[in-house]
């Protein structure tokens, strides 16, 4: 009985705070009751883990600007949650909204879990530029393994500047026709190289 | 031929050493052996080192210089160049020139093996009295994917190592094969030279790669079957500490085998230097260009270009060239539509506040559907459509 209570109060908390939430962002109020409500139930569930609602609350205004129907913006924001975990299970709790994003991105461009965690591990600097670096050459159609270890060598030393302008040159060369992974690895070369040191 | 006295103290062409030049081999034969490579691969490395050495030839007391070293490269499509010349003031007074060039051109991929052409060739003078000069013609195929590849190579030519002497001919043979994990590129070569009547055979194993900041690269080898060549082990490392984008401090030290085809002597080293690198400055265009060929409508061709302003708001132009409406909308803008406003008779713009990181948005013109634009990285949505993403730094 006393569970059953607890269960009955728990529930109430959530639908209070729930309500409480979309009350209290009007932006939920572009979404149609019924949505609102399995969007903030989603949302909510979100934060009490410790997740960014920010992107959540976005990916449904989408849907809504779009003309979705509610059951693909509630799909589409449960997907985005789930796939916020694991970036964050990738990342470590320390990851910031924007590298949680930047690793959905990445995540879904087909770099792995590990991947992330070994950009952690190798770059002390913000990762949302690297990440995003390595889910636009993947949608460049630079194989993700490529993509993955090229954005790997980089991420130690160089800088967001260094990381976007290395994507603008594999990018430029692609749109001129050099073979995506090909265009990558000369890349990578030419921003790694160095004229060997001269011997007296 | 055995080392003999210190006629030509100075030998600063990266090229004159065989892990060295193998290496930079490397570098250009993974280049060329990628890609169909378009022009606009082409890039220029631009350095000048200066700095002090000391120098032991083998037989003969240490000496102290200091010198200046100026390098060029440039690769591109089918062609690449690489030029280098040191200019060396001893403790004794006495100064050395040297300067040497390498040029080559790269066929295209033939069953997955390119053929190079290439001419090396190079001069110096040592005081007042001392003069060397070599050309090579040297031929070499290769075959290379992203990982891994491996070469053969032959050469002839002349070199001179006395004005009052005839030059003597000289040929080379030599295999290597490279592999690349991540940053670093190791190297297995061994050659067999003939230069008049002295012939000597090199392997040796060449490692380049990158810890943290630093650049780390080191060769060992080893000379044998020698005639006049000199015999023996031999290694040197060197280490380029990165100060900024464009100075880096360089440590080296080791020592080196007789270069008969050069006129070096066989030596120990340490040296200290400033490094000064530059690059070829990339284009600041941030997006793909239209292809010259591109349909010229608004859907097709419109373009988007992302600039951070001075003040911290982020410029978002649009190029929709007949476009009549142009609106935006994405995750900085709530998802709501914007208006943007005509800048040219082509381009469309605003200036907004957008923070830091990946954002996602459409484009829609004339009130017809939300696209993805040019100048963004172009996902599959969630809602079944394109979403283009793009980072502002």
């Amino acid at each position: 009985m006393r569970s059953l209570a607890a269960c009955l109060g728990l529930m109430g908390c959530v639908l209070l705070s729930v309500r409480s939430a979309a009350a209290q962002d009007p932006r939920y109020q572009r979404l149609d009751p019924d949505t609102r409500a399995h969007v903030s139930a989603v949302i909510d569930s979100a934060r009490t883990v410790g997740l960014p609602t920010e992107p959540l609350i976005q990916r449904a205004l989408e849907g809504v600007l779009k003309g979705a129907g509610s059951d693909r913006i509630v799909a589409a924001v449960r997907r985005l949650a789930v796939d916020l975990g694991v970036a964050r299970s990738a990342l470590g709790s320390g990851a910031s909204s924007a590298e949680l994003e930047a690793g959905v991105a990445a995540l879904r461009a087909g770099a792995t879990p590990t991947v992330l965690a070994q950009l952690r591990e190798h770059r002390h600097q913000s990762l949302t530029v690297a990440l995003a670096v390595l889910a636009d050459l993947a949608a460049r159609g630079v194989p993700v393994d490529s993509a993955a270890a090229a954005v790997l060598v980089l991420a130690p030393t160089a800088r967001d500047a260094d990381l976007v302008e290395f994507r603008r040159a594999v990018e430029r060369d692609i749109a001129l026709g050099a073979p995506p992974a090909a265009a990558t690895s000369v890349r990578l070369d030419a921003t790694a190289r160095a004229a060997a040191p001269g011997r007296p | 031929m055995q080392p003999r006295a210190p006629r030509h103290p100075v030998d600063p062409s990266p090229t004159n050493d065989t892990a060295r030049r193998a290496l930079a081999a490397v570098v250009l034969g993974v280049t060329c052996a990628l890609m169909p490579v378009r022009a606009s691969l082409a890039q220029t490395w631009a350095t000048l080192d200066v700095g002090f050495s000391e120098i032991r030839y083998d037989g003969f007391l240490a000496s102290t210089g200091a010198a200046i070293t100026p390098g060029f490269d440039w690769s591109g499509r089918h062609a690449a160049i690489a030029a280098r010349g040191t200019y060396l003031r001893f403790e004794s007074g006495n100064r050395s020139l040297q300067g040497s060039f390498v040029g080559s051109l790269i066929s295209a991929r033939w069953h997955g093996w390119r053929a190079e052409a290439a001419a090396d060739g190079g001069a110096s003078s040592y005081a007042d009295f001392a003069r060397f000069w070599h050309a090579i013609g040297e031929v070499r195929v290769l075959r290379a994917s992203d990982h891994r590849g491996l070469w053969f190579s032959a050469s002839a030519g002349r070199t001179s190592f006395d004005k009052d002497l005839p030059s003597r001919p000289l040929a080379t043979g030599s295999v290597a094969a490279w592999t690349r994990h991540r940053s670093l590129v190791l190297l297995l070569s061994a050659s067999r030279a003939f230069v008049g009547d002295t012939q000597y055979s090199d392997i040796g194993v060449t490692a380049r790669g990158q810890r943290g900041s630093w650049e780390l690269e080191s060769a060992v080898g080893a000379r044998f079957l020698s005639r006049g060549a000199g015999r023996g082990v031999y290694g040197e490392a060197a280490v380029i500490l990165p100060v900024d984008q464009h100075f880096a401090v360089v440590f080296s030290g080791g020592r080196y085998p007789t270069d008969p085809i050069r006129g070096s002597i066989a030596g120990r080293f340490i040296s200290a230097a400033i490094r000064l690198r530059l690059r070829s400055a990339t284009p600041e265009v941030p997006t793909l260009r239209l292809q010259p060929d591109a349909p010229h409508d608004s859907l097709s061709s419109s373009t988007l270009t992302v600039n951070r302003e001075s003040s911290g708001n982020v410029r978002l132009t649009v190029r929709a060239p007949k476009a009549r409406l142009v609106e935006i909308a994405g995750d900085f803008t709530e998802w709501q539509p914007i208006l943007l406003a005509r800048t040219s008779n082509e381009t469309w713009g605003i200036v907004t506040a957008i923070a830091r990181g990946v954002h996602q948005m459409n484009l829609r013109i004339d009130g017809g559907a939300w696209i993805a634009p040019r100048g963004t990285t172009r996902i599959n949505g969630d809602y079944g459509d394109e979403v283009g993403t793009f980072v502002v730094p």
